[in-house]
């Protein structure tokens, strides 16, 4: 093991060494055991973001080319450990309030970060697949994690076979891009792509390797026409299983289903960090390995963009439950994360990592607000139940004030440089259309997002409503922080768009 | 694949088969005999001289018995069942050597095929024998049928584990999965008086191996799935005539199997003294292995003369909390060893 | 020879498949899945793959099968109901079905010479390598699967334990 294999799988080991020590405080009792495990976790994730800061003097592939050491693994890996440190700390008093189990759930949101870590690291379509698993299986239990409330199990149920379903798909493809290129590397399956040649790599073919050999021998029957055929079914395949896990239409029928039965706190991290990883997963197989066929995949990426904006914005008019509101404007914005994918370009690459990091810390704002007001048991959830909110409970109403003027887009929060970077990377590809469709998507937005507000601010309190409660310590920092930095990055956005622009820059042009 | 070569394959096949048939009638037999002496009885004395031939007698009687299906069973499975159990306790002497690499004709002829992976297809083809005896508990429709198949299920597939992790040492030690060479590798002996047997350096994976072997036979003290003071006779309750002693023939084909892989794994096979004319030295191997595999008859008749059956928690508790972890301890330690023996 | 077994054994898997999703009482199809395990084990064996074709039956039909068939009898698991309500899927289900596979075998077959696509008994991966590509090439991804199971253990406890 070299140090450059060290420096590769540190962030990942200390996440799963702080999951394992979280495990075993199932054992303390529950009265410490809340407030241990976020410490505990706490700091591991704190030490993860050390590792990954200090994997910053190494670059390359490490363990015999499956993990690459990169500006863009690293951009990613720190979104994730931001995001679980917020979601980590929120649900603090969320798990004793409902009665769930401590330990477990932090292990669990531990180890899905880890997989995570990996998904976006990998070089290799088997390790994306094994961290893609780790991920989804750990958020599947998640959302079931509710057990005495039904909507939570059948949630995670419906979660399961889908995202199995979706999974299968993905491997599908990985299967046929290796029977094509001949290696589940993707640097290699670029080489091969391009020089249209054996892509294996010298390393692999060290000593006697008669599998790869088999497998090379059959590559050379060249790259014919009929092979372009399984290429673009591989690519299908491949675009299936990510698009359900970002929950691009027409895969997004899960998302309000699954966002609404599972616990807030995870719905907050599900909106937010395996969508991003799924995101580092497609942008990284698309743009390395797969760039020499954009022409073919970019009409795809296209319709789809199109159509996740619009079925997620007009959706979203319609519902009352804020879990599911919530739900669909994420797909909604995943679609305008797309519009910029669509681009293939390094603005438009710079913009969802951009858009990613805003968009993390306005949904999680957004989704603990939620937690708070919705009151043990989750029940109040309803349009309604935030009647008078700006009444009863100011402080409340104006910090989920500024998350909802953020995921609208107005200028002075994080989602306005958001958007105004993404539509004109769009527009910088000649993207014209698309552009428009999402600027006119934005509009449509803005309407049920401003009708929370004017429920909060504009309608009289139904008189059965309790009072809201304070908020406890932990979700009060979080959304503090949030709104703090939704506040930041929309007023000096240039500190993230630097790191964002480094990252997309290491990624090779088409 | 050359006629000859399949027929000579088919004709080993058909020899191995019959072989282990009569084998096992007498091993039927022979565990009446033993028994009957340890409780002080006679045992079988009509049939024969020392009732050599009651094997015999039970076969007729059991074929010319009336063969019943009860009604509401599942009649597919529940058919297919026995010959599903018989044909995995058969599979397993597909790869077993009964003695060194002889050959006639260009064709080994003490063993039916040498499989380079023949520890894998023993313990795949181990894990397949749950079947018969699950469907033929499912299908059966008798709650004592059920509770004997559920319980049978769930203790193959625990003790499965420590089987296969106490095998693991050996394969270790080999550094090949082929029966043969995991014999060959036993040739030889310490100081001239001690055989290069694997039991010595993996005792404890023997133990655990033999143990769980047990158990995955249905065999005292772990034979819950047919406690006949509990279930009737669990699995099989419902089975009568031929089907019936399908069964019985698949238990006693299990116990031979275990103990023919016991003594090629742990007890060097067909190794011992070799002399005499050339003839006999062809044979005396083959009289070794068949020794050591009734030393092993012995011990399961033995130790169900002795010990009283478990209850069903402390079975799963000891499969569980006990044998596997001395079984991946076993492993865990021989790896160490390996690895500081040949350097790494 | 060995083109008649491959016949019969592919024929095996094919039928076992389709009378896995025909059948209506789940023992049958997990029956009929095990029947297509063993099909595809004996087709692995045939090309040479002996440890995969050993490691499908132990795993698959040996452990994941066994629980399948352990739990079916447990909760003595009904014929399944049929609710015929999606159309769609019936009317355009199996025409999608047939083009899929006609475009699949279409493909492997121009791109394959139909000397070259199968070789009995030549596949290379003796299991001696199959160890020493998984620890040394692929070793990261073989560790990290442990992290895998883990955590489907870790969930397996949380969803099934009592309440507290």
């Amino acid at each position: 093991m070299t140090a450059l294999d060290l420096a590769a799988i540190l962030p990942i080991a200390i996440l799963t060494i702080t999951a394992i020590i979280c495990m075993m405080m199932g054992t303390v009792r529950r009265e410490t055991a809340a407030s241990l495990c976020s410490t505990i976790s706490l700091t591991g994730l704190a030490a993860a973001s050390a590792a990954v800061i200090y994997q910053r003097s190494y670059s390359g592939l490490a363990f015999v080319d499956t993990l690459s050491v990169d500006p863009f693994a690293r951009y990613f890996q720190l979104l994730f450990l931001v995001v679980a440190a917020l979601v980590g700390l929120a649900s603090r008093e969320y798990l004793w309030r409902e009665g769930m189990a401590i330990g477990e759930y932090y292990a669990l949101m531990l180890f899905a970060t880890a997989g995570m870590c990996l998904m976006a690291a990998a070089n290799d379509l088997m390790v994306i697949f094994i961290g893609l698993e780790i991920s989804s299986l750990s958020s599947y239990i998640l959302v079931g994690m509710r057990r005495n409330d039904a909507a939570s199990s059948e949630s995670a149920l419906k979660y399961f076979l889908l995202g199995s379903f979706a999974t299968a798909f993905f491997l599908y493809g990985v299967a046929l891009l290796f029977g094509v290129s001949g290696s589940t590397k993707l640097t290699a399956i670029r080489a091969f792509l391009y020089g249209g040649q054996n892509a294996i790599p010298a390393s692999a073919a060290l000593g006697k390797n008669p599998v790869l050999e088999t497998v090379a021998m059959q590559s050379q029957f060249g790259f014919t026409g009929s092979m372009d055929l399984l290429l673009g079914a591989a690519i299908a395949l491949i675009f299936v299983g990510l698009a359900f896990k970002i929950s691009a239409v027409p895969f997004q029928a899960w998302t309000p289903d699954v966002y609404q039965g599972a616990p807030a706190p995870v719905a907050a991290m599900l909106s937010t960090a395996p969508k991003a990883a799924a995101f580092a997963a497609f942008i990284r197989i698309f743009m390395v390995s797969l760039g020499a066929s954009a022409a073919q995949w970019s009409h795809l990426l296209w319709a789809t963009a199109l159509l996740t904006m619009t079925v997620g914005n007009l959706a979203a008019l319609w519902q009352s439950n804020l879990k599911r509101l919530l739900a669909y404007s994420s797909i909604a914005h995943a679609g305008y994360m797309l519009v910029a994918f669509t681009s293939c370009s390094t603005d438009g690459i710079t913009a969802i990592l951009f858009y990613l990091a805003g968009y993390a810390f306005m949904n999680i704002g957004a989704f603990i607000v939620v937690t708070h007001v919705a009151g043990p048991g989750e029940r109040l959830t309803e349009l309604d139940d935030y009647a008078g909110l700006g009444f009863r409970s100011p402080a409340l109403a104006a910090l989920l004030t500024i998350f909802m003027l953020s995921l609208i887009g107005i200028p002075l929060t994080a989602g306005f440089f958001g958007k105004f970077y993404i539509f004109r990377a769009a527009l910088d590809s000649g993207l014209l259309w698309l552009t428009i469709f999402g600027v006119l998507n934005s509009a449509i937005a803005a309407y049920y997002y401003l009708q929370i507000l004017v429920a909060m601010y504009m309608k009289q309190p139904i008189d059965s409503a309790a009072p809201v409660a304070d908020m406890p310590a932990g979700a009060r920092t979080v959304v503090t922080v949030c709104a703090a930095a939704t506040l930041l990055i929309g007023i000096q956005p240039s500190a993230v768009l630097r790191m964002a622009e480094y990252a997309a820059q290491w990624l090779p042009q088409l | 694949m050359d006629l000859p070569f399949l027929l000579y394959t088919l004709l080993k096949i058909v020899v191995v088969v019959f072989a282990l048939l009569t084998a096992v009638a007498y091993t039927v037999w022979f565990e009446r005999k033993v028994v009957a002496h340890m409780q002080s009885r006679w045992g079988p004395t009509r049939v024969g001289p020392y009732g050599l031939l009651q094997p015999l007698a039970d076969v007729i009687k059991l074929i010319t018995k009336e063969d019943i299906t009860p009604s509401g069973v599942f009649r597919l499975v529940y058919l297919a069942a026995p010959c599903l159990a018989v044909i995995t306790a058969l599979l397993v002497f597909a790869v077993i050597p009964f003695g060194p690499r002889t050959e006639m004709g260009g064709i080994d002829i003490f063993q039916i095929t040498d499989l380079d992976i023949g520890l894998l297809f023993i313990l795949s083809v181990s894990s397949m024998g749950v079947y018969g005896i699950a469907l033929a508990g499912w299908s059966s429709n008798s709650k004592y049928s059920l509770l004997g198949g559920l319980r049978s299920s769930a203790q193959m597939i625990s003790y499965e584990l420590a089987m296969g992790l106490s095998i693991v040492g050996v394969v270790l030690l080999t550094g090949s999965l082929s029966l043969r060479q995991v014999v060959d590798n036993q040739s030889g002996s310490w100081w001239g008086i001690i055989p290069h047997w694997n039991v010595i350096p993996q005792f404890i994976g023997f133990f655990c191996y033999f143990v769980s072997a047990i158990a995955e036979t249905n065999r005292l003290p772990f034979d819950l799935p047919e406690a006949e003071t509990e279930l009737v006779a669990g699995y099989h309750t419902e089975y009568s005539s031929m089907r019936f002693a399908m069964f019985f023939l698949a238990e006693y084909t299990n116990m031979t199997a275990v103990s023919c892989v016991a003594t090629v794994l742990y007890f060097g096979g067909w190794s011992g003294p070799v002399f005499g004319p050339e003839a006999l030295q062809t044979v005396l191997p083959l009289l070794w292995f068949f020794l050591k595999v009734l030393a092993f008859l012995f011990v399961y008749v033995w130790i169900r003369g002795t010990l009283p059956r478990f209850r069903y928690d402390q079975l799963m508790a000891f499969g569980w909390k006990f044998l596997l972890p001395l079984a991946l301890a076993n492993m865990v330690l021989t790896s160490f060893v390996q690895a500081v023996r040949y350097g790494g | 020879m060995y083109e008649i077994l491959f016949f019969v054994f592919a024929a095996a898997a094919v039928g076992f498949a389709i009378n896995l999703l025909v059948q209506r009482h789940p023992i049958y199809s997990a029956i009929s899945l095990i029947g297509v395990m063993a099909s595809l084990a004996s087709l692995y064996l045939m090309l040479g793959a002996e440890f995969i074709a050993a490691v499908q039956v132990i795993v698959y039909a040996g452990a994941i099968m066994v629980l399948f068939v352990f739990v079916i009898m447990l909760l003595n698991a009904g014929v399944e109901e049929r609710t015929n309500r999606s159309r769609m899927a019936k009317q355009l289900g199996a025409p999608l079905v047939v083009l899929l596979l006609g475009l699949l075998t279409s493909l492997v077959y121009r791109n394959f010479p139909p000397d070259a696509a199968v070789r009995f008994g030549d596949f290379p991966g003796q299991t001696a390598d199959i160890g020493r590509r998984l620890y040394i090439y692929y070793m990261l991804p073989f560790e990290v699967v442990s992290i895998l199971i883990l955590v489907a253990i870790v969930g397996a406890v949380v969803l099934a334990k009592k309440e507290t």
